[in-house]
């Protein structure tokens, strides 16, 4: 394996995992709340993919939008049903309605599409490219370029639109920004759109290379909620960071002993798959010991 | 476990179709001892009849019996003699890994390569680069489904070349529907049977009707629960009507099944035999390339 395979490897699937954990960033930011429906959201978005791509018998690519869409409203109906009943309530209620919602979610699609697993169709196409003497693979590459237009497309929204400002108002204090005319609830509703719509990208970029089943939202939950922990509690940066990390460390981990031969003395057995998960693990208590505040700061509210 | 105390406590009951994941099966013995009720299952995991319970019978050829017929292809027809064995990490896979090397073992070899992997690993990439690296002539796989599909779809793509027995979970339709039949091309895989193959007429009607019942193709998991639940629906037919009449005929009587003949060897084990199969690189269809059948051990 070359260097550039690993790297665009890694880049890959840190794309994927960043459109998550950004996700999962918007709406603790603008409710205060952790919504734990939001890895079921990604399997959704997955298997909605799987769907249009048999009806539509349409590329990954022209599928996106139209899923997003989808998405997008299926993230105001859970803040409708999930978060503003409960916003007033303790902040327990909310992280229990969400979970009810992801629980909800993946037996709805256990139901719908059983057990196994499913793949979606690829963004263009499956085949290789020759980059500088290595082969990769188009849909690694595809993952990087829309994941990289999606991340490019939301700061543009936030930092260069009216709305995207007063989303960012939102998450920032809501009592300012509602004493200041903005209509908060609009603007949760909206934030709860944008993160779904990234969910299902992100469920889409996945279910082709590494399929999709009704299980696999405990996962990435799991992934966006350590990618925040120690990027920042609240950081849209350290999200990524964070997302790079766990990438990082499920691709390059694994591999030392390849770029590295001979090098270990017999130690190749430290760096398999399960050692490097717990490797990853070590590596996050050490970062939460020496800056509990994650790598990029934390925001002002408390981190449950 | 609330699911099977819940069917005990509503009474009737004269036996159970139990689950087929060995975790959920090790939990269930309990329960099943305490109320002397019989379960079936298509569960591989080698641990489950291994507790002295007598009320488990397990339709699918355990591990050892699937391996055995795996690593003999492998030995001998694919001519292996430097494998790497790559595993999952929870009780099916571990279960796996212990029986093949055993078998290894028997035949005077050593794996070169051995990883364990989480079902959730999403990059199979540096894996098969360290069994490569590591000098392997063929792989030995006993993963389930989905990250069989990964680890096959990954080998495709770097064009390994190397000799692979897959597990069973190959054999499942839903698991070759994720791959290109080019992408398996060659690949061979243990199983207890391949209704998809539809060797006999027998198993021609069975499919036939199983896609017209439920717009599935059976595999063999269902080809063999299938026979597990008809032994005892037979049994009720010829008269027994509590769990001890039906444990009774389980545990002594011979079933000649669709897949297999069916006889208990005294610790539950009822299926004895096993068959490779493979593919040949235009269909997702597999053929049978080879029967194994090992008679029960006396316990």
């Amino acid at each position: 394996m070359t260097g550039l395979q690993l790297l665009l490897n890694v880049a890959a699937l840190a794309s994927a995992y960043a459109l998550v954990a950004i996700g999962f960033v918007l709406i603790l930011n603008a409710t205060g709340a952790v919504n734990f429906s939001h890895g079921d959201l990604v399997m959704v978005g997955g298997f909605a993919a799987v769907s249009l791509g048999a009806w539509l018998k349409l590329p990954g690519i022209v599928l996106l939008p139209i899923l997003m869409l989808g998405m997008a409203a299926l993230g105001v109906a859970v803040a409708v049903c999930a978060y503003f009943p409960l916003r007033k309530r303790p902040p327990e209620s909310v992280f229990i309605s969400t979970i009810a919602v992801g629980i909800i979610l993946q037996n709805a699609a256990n139901l719908i599409y059983g057990a196994e697993s499913r793949a979606a169709p690829p963004l263009l196409g499956t085949g290789k490219l020759r980059i500088l003497n290595s082969s990769i693979s188009q849909q690694g590459l595809a993952i990087i370029l829309v994941a990289a237009g999606l991340i490019l497309a939301l700061y543009l929204v936030f930092t260069r639109t009216q709305t995207g400002r007063r989303l960012r108002a939102t998450a920032q204090d809501r009592e300012v920004a509602a004493a200041i005319g903005i209509r908060v609830d609009a603007m949760v509703a909206a934030t709860f759109a944008v993160a779904t719509a990234l969910a299902g990208a992100a469920g889409l970029l996945l279910a082709n290379v590494f399929f999709v089943t009704p299980t696999d939202g405990a996962n990435y939950i799991l992934k966006a909620y350590i990618a925040v922990t120690i990027g920042g509690w609240g950081s849209i940066p350290g999200a990524v960071l964070g997302a790079l990390l766990i990438a990082a460390f499920e691709v390059i981990y694994p591999s030392i002993p390849l770029l590295l031969p001979g090098a270990l003395g017999g130690a190749d057995a430290w760096f398999s798959q399960t050692v490097s998960s717990i490797a990853m693990d070590i590596v996050i208590l050490v970062i939460l010991v020496l800056r509990p505040q994650g790598l990029f700061g934390e925001a002002s509210r408390q981190r449950p | 476990m609330n699911a099977l105390e819940r069917a005990v406590a509503d009474g009737g009951a004269i036996a159970a179709v139990a689950p087929m994941l060995g975790t959920q099966m090790l939990a269930l013995l309990p329960i099943a001892l305490e109320n002397k009720l019989p379960l079936i299952t298509i569960s591989g995991t080698a641990a489950i009849t291994q507790k002295n319970n007598p009320y488990i019978f397990r339709f699918f050829p355990d591990d050892a019996t699937v391996t055995n017929a795996q690593v003999r292809f492998a030995l001998e027809e694919k001519h292996a003699k430097k494998p790497a064995v790559i595993y999952q990490t929870d009780a099916y896979g571990q279960s796996g890994r212990a029986a093949i090397d055993n078998w290894l073992k028997q035949s005077g070899i050593t794996p070169v390569y051995e990883d364990a992997l989480d079902p959730n690993v999403k990059d199979m990439a540096p894996t098969l680069q360290k069994a490569r690296a590591a000098g392997a002539d063929s792989l030995l796989l006993h993963l389930h489904g989905a990250s069989t599909a990964l680890i096959l779809k990954e080998a495709a793509a770097e064009s390994l070349n190397l000799p692979i027995v897959a597990g069973s979970g190959l054999s499942q339709p839903a698991t070759t529907a994720l791959l290109e039949p080019a992408e398996i091309g060659g690949v061979c895989a243990e199983t207890g049977a391949s209704p998809e193959s539809e060797e006999t007429p027998a198993m021609h009607d069975f499919v036939v009707k199983y896609r017209a019942e439920f717009n599935l193709t059976p595999d063999s998991f269902a080809l063999n629960q299938y026979d597990a639940t008809m032994m005892v629906l037979n049994a009720v037919a010829h008269g027994a009507k509590t769990p001890e009449d039906v444990r009774q005929v389980l545990s002594t009587e011979t079933y000649p099944g669709l897949a297999m003949t069916y006889k208990s060897d005294g610790m539950g084990n009822m299926a004895h035999s096993a068959v490779i199969i493979c593919f040949d690189g235009k269909t997702r269809v597999p053929y049978v390339a080879k029967h194994y059948d090992l008679p029960p051990a006396t316990h």
